[in-house]
């Protein structure tokens, strides 16, 4: 999981782990790419809005390493406005694969586990 | 040919003398030679003064024939008064007859004649670049007198030849009005129109293609190099913009910075083309799918007339004008959304822990699911209380924002001693920042303890804490710094001292990062931060809230001339205007 909101950090991560997900995490999204590597997690959860480097251009540099790695994006922005720009940027990313900020934890795991079991 | 014959007895004889003047004579003479004679006779007896009336074609053919006779009466001291009809073609012949005499302009005079004190001649039958086949002649003293008559009536309607030498020069030439049907000569007047573009001109574009139609052709860079001209002063294009003609547009953008643009949704069969003010060129299309300039063409429309221009300036003014408004609320829009998606991202995040955590509580507390340590759980409720507090203020700071832009901040003033009021506010801090490595350093500049200001107390509160929360927020170590000083009031706008004014300059003085040099221009703008972790609207809130107190807030790194930017940090400035007692 990557955020730069230490608490969100925090909070999701106990929800996650309390429901039996193993979680890494990092506020910088530029340590968390360095880090990287294929193979290595299911799930990537990353956040939008980001400084040094945005989720958007993070998850083209991880495909660019990892093409199988499923990436899904929590974002506090609003959805229409992230929409646009995930359209601009990348039209092939589906929508399901963006969660709303907040979102209450029965639902979050609910539809984490709905993308980790899809192929 | 005899008009009427008095005492003098054969028709056309010229023997005249000092006796013979006694008699009274009018008559017609007939024959180029005779009526030249007689006319340079007339000049030569003038003794004081002379009045000639011309029409437009007369005068050349008087200031050819007569010029000798003009100059020797001038040197004679006689005083020539002349009406005449100027028009563009006999300008220079009257501008001559001016070195002679007085000389007054009349639209459409036909009249030619001359009347001296004593004789009259008259033309009736002058024509261009013929010599006088007739002319009348009389010494009759009731004729003398009545043409004199008629002509102050002529001269007391006329305007003075400057006046209309001056409107001929301007509107040199005559107003015309040409409708085309033939699309190549349309073109190649268009062409020349672009070519002669000086002060202004303005463009309005039927469609996208016709913009890249009139690059082929060529306007657009003779638009360009107009621009480059000093005279230049108004060239604008109104023109659909899409991805097919944005090349031309970018280039416009590049290389004429002087050149406006403005995109149009809208596209229309008709394009306007205003050059200089003055001349219009306007056409219809008859295929605005066609592939080139010529073939796209429909009837034109060319004219220098006054109201034809001015209506179509008009026109295009008034697409101009709407478009700039429509772009106007397009940004407004722009920036609404924007602050909904920034509000709306920084009221969202801190409900993460908020409910999430409560969540985990309220599940183990109830079902004892999952089984948390108490230290985990104090954990939890202090980022619940932290993350609150952060959303608290965030809603404080979005109602702030709310009233400064729907003018509805009310301040609550009240007069109260400045220094004890920033004294509170740092010990408070001091308390908070007491095991941290900023220390907190108040330095009042005037000797006096009591600098007495009428304000909302609670408000300058606000901006104070708001300039503190920033100066430690930037300074890991170090010092914050906070300084007053008592000023004479300088009027901005007439550099003067304002009588009796004196104001307050606040200083918050930090030894932090400094202020990022590209956020040093919208620093005071709404949601300007580079930090992640703060709304951005403190210092758009603190700026409002120092103006509506009548005082000016701004800030500067400390090392503003040193080269290489060290941190040096940064120094927030704002003033309040002390009013003296009565």
């Amino acid at each position: 999981m990557i955020d730069d909101e230490p608490d969100v950090i925090y909070t999701t991560r106990k929800v996650l782990e309390i429901n039996g997900f193993r979680v890494d995490s990092y506020t910088d999204p530029t340590l968390a790419l360095s880090n990287f590597s294929p193979g290595l997690y299911d799930l990537l959860l990353l956040d939008i809005k980001m400084p040094k480097l945005n989720g958007f251009d993070l998850y083209k540099k991880i495909r660019e390493i990892d093409s199988n790695v499923k990436i899904c994006f929590l974002t506090a922005s609003e959805l229409f406005y992230e929409e646009y720009r995930r359209l601009e940027a990348h039209p092939r990313l589906d929508k399901q694969y963006f969660i709303q900020k907040p979102i209450r934890s029965e639902e979050l795991i609910r539809q984490l586990s709905k993308i980790s079991d899809s192929q | 040919m005899i008009l009427h014959h008095t005492n003098q007895p054969e028709k056309g004889e010229l023997r005249r003398n000092q006796e013979e003047t006694k008699y009274e004579r009018t008559e017609m003479l007939i024959g180029a030679e005779v009526t030249t004679k007689q006319a340079w006779e007339f000049f030569s007896n003038v003794s004081r003064k002379v009045d000639g009336c011309a029409s437009s074609a007369a005068t050349p053919i008087v200031m050819t024939v007569f010029s000798d006779a003009y100059k020797n009466m001038k040197s004679r001291g006689i005083k020539i008064r002349s009406v005449t009809d100027i028009t563009k073609d006999n300008l220079n012949h009257c501008k001559e007859l001016m070195q002679y005499a007085e000389v007054r302009h009349i639209n459409h005079l036909i009249a030619n004649f001359g009347v001296s004190e004593t004789e009259y001649i008259g033309a009736p039958t002058m024509k261009e670049g013929q010599p006088l086949p007739k002319l009348i002649y009389s010494n009759s003293k009731e004729m003398v007198e009545q043409q004199q008559n008629i002509f102050d009536i002529f001269w007391s309607k006329a305007i003075p030849a400057e006046q209309r030498i001056k409107e001929i020069e301007e509107e040199r030439e005559e107003e015309f009005l040409e409708v085309i049907n033939n699309p190549e000569k349309a073109t190649e007047i268009y062409v020349n129109l672009a070519r002669s573009i000086k002060s202004s001109a303005l463009l309005l574009l039927p469609s996208s293609k016709a913009l890249i139609m009139e690059y082929e052709l060529g306007i657009i860079d003779y638009l360009m190099q107009a621009s480059r001209n000093k005279d230049a002063r108004d060239i604008r294009i109104i023109c659909s913009i899409n991805d097919n003609n944005a090349q031309i547009v970018k280039r416009l953008y590049e290389d004429a910075p002087n050149v406006s643009i403005l995109n149009t949704t809208t596209n229309l069969a008709t394009k306007v083309f205003v050059v200089n003010d003055d001349t219009l060129f306007r056409a219809e299309l008859s295929d605005p799918e066609a592939d080139t300039f010529v073939k796209a063409l429909g009837f034109a429309i060319y004219s220098n007339s006054k109201p034809t221009v001015g209506a179509f300036k008009s026109f295009f003014e008034l697409v101009w004008q709407s478009h700039k408004i429509n772009e106007k609320l397009q940004q407004a829009d722009r920036v609404q959304r924007e602050f909904i998606n920034i509000a709306a991202h920084e009221l969202r995040t801190p409900i993460v822990p908020i409910l999430n955590l409560s969540e985990l509580l309220y599940s183990n507390v109830k079902g004892g699911q999952p089984q948390l340590q108490q230290k985990e759980m104090l954990e939890m409720f202090e980022i619940i209380v932290r993350n609150a507090n952060r959303l608290h203020q965030l809603t404080e700071d979005i109602l702030d924002v709310t009233r400064i832009e729907s003018h509805t901040l009310k301040l609550r003033k009240e007069r109260f001693n400045l220094n004890s009021a920033i004294l509170n506010v740092i010990a408070n801090y001091r308390k908070q920042t007491a095991n941290g490595n900023v220390k907190l350093i108040y330095e009042p500049g005037d000797s006096s303890s009591i600098t007495l200001v009428e304000a909302d107390r609670h408000r300058l509160t606000q901006v104070i804490c708001n300039l503190l929360d920033n100066a430690i927020k930037f300074t890991k170590e170090g010092t914050v710094t906070v300084t007053t000083l008592m000023k004479r009031r300088i009027d901005v706008k007439s550099d003067r001292t304002t009588e009796g004014g004196e104001e307050v300059v606040i200083a918050v003085k930090d030894t932090g990062t400094g202020i990022d040099p590209e956020l040093m221009p919208r620093l005071f703008t709404k949601f300007a931060s580079k930090s992640y972790h703060g709304t951005g609207l403190g210092l758009f809130i603190s700026k409002s809230i120092i103006e509506a107190h009548d005082g000016k807030m701004w800030a500067e790194n400390n090392n503003n001339s040193s080269k290489n930017r060290k941190n040096d940090g940064a120094t927030f400035y704002f003033t309040l205007p002390i009013r003296n007692m009565d």
